[in-house]
């Protein structure tokens, strides 16, 4: 296959499935080596094991991965002869293999995403995975013995002849530079029958002229097998673009080291950045051609496609074989025009809605995914980020096949980390400090996801040593978070660790303490439409609780009109309605008003005032207050003239075509053919009102007494968002 | 190539002979040649050999051999010498000289 028949898209198209499989492999991979810390695996685990780490070998050979075909390459290794019984299992050899898999799944993201990563990234665990294969080969011959030979193919063949094979095995100067070693395709060739080696040194220099990471050596074999040909050539399958390389039967010697025109020359085409001056001839192939411009484009189609359950389509395309013929019956009834035909046209339309709605559940669960592929990524983190703090954590995740669509997903995985890190740096105490404490050496995570309602219910809850409100209110008071004299509540205090550049880290870490997390978890929270609220009691732990959407396409919306424009508000923002008493809106110092709700005051915002919409009803008491809730837990009125009702909106984006909006997170269509807005009540809290209608109204624009200017002026301040009116009131 | 002098230096080899201690062990070896430092090279720690090591250390015994000596080497290790035999190098290994 050559590039011109085998485009750069359909390249950029596998490269994105591979990695796509690999996410999956890798999780399940994960799964049972974390496993094999706790119990023994049997041969099927051990099996869908070395099957994952195979897949991803061969993928990456394909799209001339090489790092990560040589690290791979010697998992697999290790795995095959575990599998074989050469290699015991045991605490050590799990441990390495856990490590293994976490560098193999780095090796793959940086692969993915054309990350730059250390040179000696995985030096440190490849050699410990050598070295298990060199003491299971070198000083174990009793184990030698009892293992039954078996391919890294599976593919072992039954009572064969035993035939005379001669392998000319020629390297390239770069072989050892890519990471092969002769020595270990040598010993895979032992395992396969009787070998005699025998080595050509006569390319070898000076001492003093030699490159010392050049490859001088070239070999020939001679090997008595039972094996097919096809067999000996995989063993050579990753060096094969790195060797000049021939395998014959004892009855083609003659045709030895040159190219019999009779064999099949599968040349394997030459990797980016290796020579294509010489072409090896060997009969295997790998399934793809490597990839000469894999490594472009491809990052931005990654998430291109999901892979869906087969079930799922055929519904989807019963529901839409339906949907036809009730448009066709529709269609039919009006030619027909009979003298019933306004009820039959009504009982279609009702057949067509509930059509309509089934057919917008099955393509959302098209979409859907469980948070399985999220919460699968955490236990390696906890072990790289436990191991480095010297800490001693256990991860519990429970809900792990709760559904959430697959764009909530994705954005889900950052703000995981970094709760994760921080729960493990911030929240977890090392273990002499928790044994003081009365608490077991090992501290515990539980990250849990459930449905309720149209939202996914997330929590991280850690056994930690919770917030330090005295600390962290003494440090937001040193940073200016908040003024000396702000008479904060215990929410209002954990809230703080949200805020912009917070940190209380004693010393900035390389796991955490830079400030810049919980703020962008927020956002990131915010952005998906949730929520995130902490709990935290001291020396007892923190609970994190993300209230997210199911999906970001539809949502259910209230439509609220203000003068001639209708708005959409998140229906899960919405706290309750009220038309307030006109003494319970009340003027507030500094500008803007505040309603009183049982005894709480809330700020008033006017949709009329912020977005210039004429002949909206200006006084509370004659339209409506709809009373919502931020993602910080404060509340915040919202003045309209009436509720239209509440509606499943599909939501817009209104950056595709248009330039963002404050105050405003996306547009929709009404069934009238009109676009409506969608309100984005995050933005909303932080907003002022527009100056003109600030001088007629309310002046809301003006100073947050328990906030400093400069806070108060940040419109995304997770601090200040809807904070205003209730320090304002506390403090008076 | 300076002369041969009698003393005689010790060279202790590490445990892992990898792709990372090639170029140090080359510049070592030239360094031992260069100033014609008759040099024992004590193989007993090493555990783990790569082909890269190998090639340095046949390189420095042809160089040896060509001044009309012969290569030292003290008590090889199991994995050395089974990393010469498993290359096809028991042969080269023999023309050492063993203490």
């Amino acid at each position: 296959m050559s590039d011109s028949s085998f485009g750069a898209n359909e390249l950029d198209r596998f490269r994105a499935t591979f990695f796509e499989e690999c996410a999956e492999l890798i999780a399940d991979m994960e799964s049972r080596l974390s496993c094999m810390l706790t119990e023994t695996a049997d041969s099927e685990e051990l099996n869908a094991i070395f099957r994952a780490v195979h897949s991803i070998k061969a993928g990456a050979g394909a799209f001339g991965l090489k790092r990560l075909v040589t690290f791979s390459h010697t998992f697999e290794a290790l795995l095959d002869w575990l599998r074989d019984g050469r290699i015991a299992q045991d605490e050590r050899v799990a441990t390495i293999l856990v490590k293994a898999g976490d560098i193999l799944a780095a090796l793959v993201e940086a692969a993915q995403q054309g990350k730059e990563i250390a040179a000696d990234f995985e030096t440190e665990i490849a050699n410990e995975l050598h070295g298990l294969l060199e003491e299971a080969s070198g000083g174990t011959s009793t184990h030698r013995a009892k293992a039954e030979p078996k391919s890294t193919s599976e593919s072992v063949t039954p009572a064969k002849a035993t035939v005379d094979y001669r392998i000319s095995f020629s390297p390239h100067a770069e072989l050892f530079r890519h990471a092969n070693e002769p020595l270990l395709l040598i010993k895979e060739l032992e395992r396969f029958g009787t070998l005699h080696t025998f080595c050509d040194t006569s390319k070898l220099p000076s001492l003093a002229a030699m490159e010392p990471e050049d490859a001088y050596f070239s070999w020939t074999f001679e090997l008595s097998t039972n094996r097919s040909k096809a067999d000996i050539a995989e063993v050579f399958e990753f060096v094969d673009q790195d060797c000049i390389l021939d395998i014959s039967e004892s009855a083609e010697e003659e045709a030895f080291g040159l190219f019999d025109d009779d064999e099949p020359k599968a040349l394997n085409e030459p990797a980016p950045d290796s020579s294509p001056a010489v072409a090896p001839t060997i009969e295997h192939k790998p399934a793809a051609e490597p990839a000469q411009k894999a490594q472009s484009g491809a990052k931005s189609n990654a998430n291109a496609t999901i892979r869906v359950d087969l079930a799922r389509i055929d519904r989807l395309v019963n529901m839409v074989g339906e949907l036809v013929i009730t448009q066709a019956m529709l269609a039919q009834q009006i030619i027909d025009q009979g003298k019933d035909q306004g009820q039959q046209a009504i009982q279609g339309h009702e057949d067509l809605a509930v059509l309509t709605r089934e057919l917008q559940e099955c393509v959302m669960a098209i979409r859907m995914q469980p948070v399985k592929s999220v919460f699968q990524r955490m236990p390696r983190l906890v072990r790289e980020v436990a191991g480095k703090l010297n800490k001693q954590v256990n991860l519990v995740t429970h809900g792990e096949q709760t559904e959430v669509d697959k764009t909530v997903i994705e954005e889900l995985a950052d703000p995981l980390t970094h709760m994760i890190r921080n729960s493990i740096d911030h929240g977890i105490e090392t273990p002499d400090v928790r044994i003081a404490a009365g608490k077991p050496a090992e501290g515990k995570i539980v990250l849990s996801a459930a449905h309720v309602g149209s939202n996914i219910l997330i929590h991280i809850s850690d056994d930690g040593a919770g917030i330090n409100r005295e600390r962290l209110l003494k440090k937001a008071i040193e940073k200016g978070i908040v003024t000396p004299n702000a008479n904060l509540s215990d929410e209002e205090i954990d809230e703080l660790i949200f805020a912009p550049g917070f940190s209380t880290a004693a010393a900035v870490t390389d796991v955490s303490g830079r400030g810049v997390g919980m703020d962008v978890v927020r956002r990131n929270i915010v952005g998906l439409g949730g929520r995130i609220q902490v709990q935290s009691t001291f020396g007892k732990g923190t609970r994190f609780t993300l209230i997210i959407p199911l999906t970001l396409a539809v949502l259910d919306g209230m439509i609220v009109a203000s003068g001639s424009e209708k708005y959409i508000l998140p229906l899960t923002s919405i706290i309750e309605s009220f038309r307030p008493d006109k003494s319970q809106v009340r003027e507030i110092t500094g500008g803007g008003q505040v309603a009183s709700i049982r005894g709480e005051y809330v700020r008033l915002v006017y949709l009329c005032k912020i977005f210039d919409v004429p002949g909206a009803v200006l006084e509370p008491w004659k339209g409506l207050v709809v009373l919502v809730e931020t993602a910080s837990g404060n509340k915040l009125g919202i003045v309209v003239d009436e509720l239209i009702g509440q509606q499943q909106v599909v939501i817009k984006s209104l950056l595709d075509n248009f330039t963002p909006v404050p105050g405003i997170s996306g547009a929709t269509i009404l069934g009238n053919g009109r676009v409506a807005l969608i309100l984005d009540i995050e933005q909303l809290a932080g907003m002022t009102e527009r100056r003109r209608h600030a001088t007629i109204d309310g002046r809301l624009s003006g100073s947050k007494p328990a906030l400093l200017d400069d806070q108060a002026s940040q419109p995304h301040s997770d601090v200040d968002d809807g904070a205003l009116p209730r320090l304002a009131v506390g403090s008076r | 190539m300076s002369t041969l002098e009698t003393n005689t230096e010790n060279y202790i080899l590490p445990q892992v002979l990898d792709l990372n201690f090639a170029s140090e062990l080359r510049s070592m070896l030239l360094d031992k040649l260069e100033k014609g430092v008759n040099t024992t090279i004590d193989a007993s720690n090493v555990s783990r050999v790569t082909t890269p090591a190998v090639q340095i250390l046949l390189a420095y015994s042809k160089a040896i051999n060509s001044e009309g000596r012969k290569p030292t080497l003290h008590n090889p290790s199991e994995a050395l010498k089974t990393a010469f035999r498993d290359l096809g190098l028991d042969a080269e290994l023999s023309q050492w000289s063993t203490n």
